[in-house]
């Protein structure tokens, strides 16, 4: 059993202190490098939140379309594979998968991009 | 800084430049450059033709490459062809291929003056002077490389020009997701998009810069200073560059200033077609903008791969390889099944 704050509150924090109280303090490649840092920090404390969930969500989402059972890795390659020979051209339902599972990366990512016209 | 290779670089540059003597008086390098090394050098010459106190730029290449990355002998001849179609650039002044040097394959340019980065660029506006003036520069700076024709003496090295090149784009980036050996369906989606919306081969295949974007270009208070970066350059359809330049994912956050974050897309269009003579054909134009997204994706998980394969630990290339997701996501919402449906190829 671990303590808290557990890894997820503890990255919450070290991203409040790389970005409100040491990246205003520098300035040219340290400020830059810190940024870099806090947006590493971010992005892992969104993984550790989100745990399994998107990755599991995605498995099955694929193994339904494809009719078939594998893990994620091999589900994503014959799915890719079957793209590229045409397919699924322009299949909504294929679409509609990858938007999902997209959404849940860059939810991860860089949620900011999330609200992003078109 | 240069240490032990000083004294064999100074008697090299006193040699091309024709000098009595040349002292490295400062060597600091700078920042920039995600493919090569560039160092800042401040070189007393004594006689001859550049007498004085010279700011030079030198350029090797860096430990790992990425995609079809052009060296430095490439990159001199481009620099060489730019200057004479009157593309501003930074005066290339020698190619070393001696590996007796330096080790390595290096150029030397004179420095330039100004900024690159893409960032500052679009969020300061004091930078570049007026920005319709500077996007209506750009326009005219694009048209004059798309001025440079196949087949040209100096830049045989580039092979023939591809037949189409909007298949041999996706045949390329094909290649590459392939060699990243993980599969990745929603580039697969764009690719096979892009491979059934291929326009036709434009009327007249030209000399693509390949990176022509915000970033990529240096500017000081009152305006462009010189169009950098030129290792991606190639035979290919015009608006291409042009796709790139104005595409979403490198306004950087500016989504309403269409010419690179930086302007309207009038002024742009409007230098790029006085200088050319040609009108732009939007439709083309839209295409190659959804494979900037496909390009600049594959680019990015490139990057990221330099990181995870260990052939370069660096934060900043493993954060730009996650950016692969939002890339993907703007990629479809630019090709969504409705897109599909519209008949035919872009164009129409």
């Amino acid at each position: 059993m671990r303590d808290r704050p557990n890894g997820a509150e503890l990255l919450a924090e070290a991203w409040r202190v790389l970005n409100e109280d040491l990246a205003p303090r520098l300035s040219g490649d340290q400020r830059y490098q810190v940024l870099l840092v806090a947006a590493a920090v971010g992005m892992v404390r969104r993984e550790l939140e989100a745990g399994e969930a998107p990755a599991e969500a995605e498995c099955m989402a694929l193994a339904e379309l494809l009719q078939t059972r594998g893990d994620l890795a091999k589900l994503n390659a014959e799915l890719a594979t079957a793209i590229r020979e045409g397919r699924y051209d322009g299949v909504p339902a294929v679409y509609d998968l990858l938007m999902q599972s997209s959404v849940a990366r860059v939810r991860e990512s860089n949620p900011k991009a999330l609200d992003l016209p078109t | 800084m240069l240490g032990e290779v000083k004294e064999s670089l100074e008697t090299w540059i006193c040699g091309e430049a024709q000098a009595e003597a040349v002292a490295i008086a400062e060597a600091r390098p700078l920042s920039g450059g995600a493919i090569q090394e560039n160092w800042l050098l401040e070189v007393d010459v004594q006689g001859g033709p550049f007498a004085g106190r010279q700011e030079l730029v030198l350029r090797t290449d860096a430990p790992s490459g990425v995609a079809v990355s052009h060296g430095r002998a490439e990159e001199f001849a481009l620099l060489r062809a730019a200057t004479a179609a009157g593309v501003t650039v930074p005066e290339p002044l020698w190619l070393c291929e001696d590996l007796a040097v330096l080790g390595k394959t290096f150029q030397i340019m004179r420095k330039v003056e100004g900024l690159a980065l893409g960032n500052k660029i679009v969020k300061d506006a004091r930078l570049g002077g007026d920005r319709t003036a500077l996007a209506e520069r750009l326009g005219r700076e694009l048209a004059r490389i798309h001025s440079i024709l196949p087949p040209h003496d100096g830049l045989a090295f580039l092979g023939e020009p591809p037949a189409n090149p909007a298949l041999a784009d996706v045949a390329q980036l094909r290649a590459y997701v392939d060699a990243l050996g993980q599969a990745r369906p929603v580039l697969e989606w764009g690719l096979r998009w892009a491979e059934l919306k291929a326009p036709q081969p434009p009327e007249r295949l030209t000399l693509i810069h390949g990176d022509y974007r915000t970033g990529n270009y240096m500017v000081d208070g009152n305006g462009l200073t010189a169009i950098l970066d030129w290792e991606f350059a190639g035979w290919g359809d015009p608006a291409r560059d042009i796709g790139w330049f104005c595409a979403a994912c490198w306004r950087f956050g500016r989504l309403d200033l269409e010419a690179g974050g930086v302007a309207p897309r009038a002024p742009f269009y409007r230098g790029y077609e006085a200088e050319s003579g040609r009108r732009i054909e939007a439709a083309r134009v839209a295409y190659w903008e959804v494979m900037a997204h496909i390009r600049w994706d594959v680019i990015a998980l490139q990057q990221g791969d330099r990181h995870v394969s260990g052939a370069e630990a660096s934060l900043d290339l493993a954060l730009t390889g996650r950016r692969a997701a939002e890339l993907e996501l703007a990629l479809l919402r630019l090709t969504s099944p409705q897109n599909w449906a519209e008949s035919g190829s872009a164009l129409q």
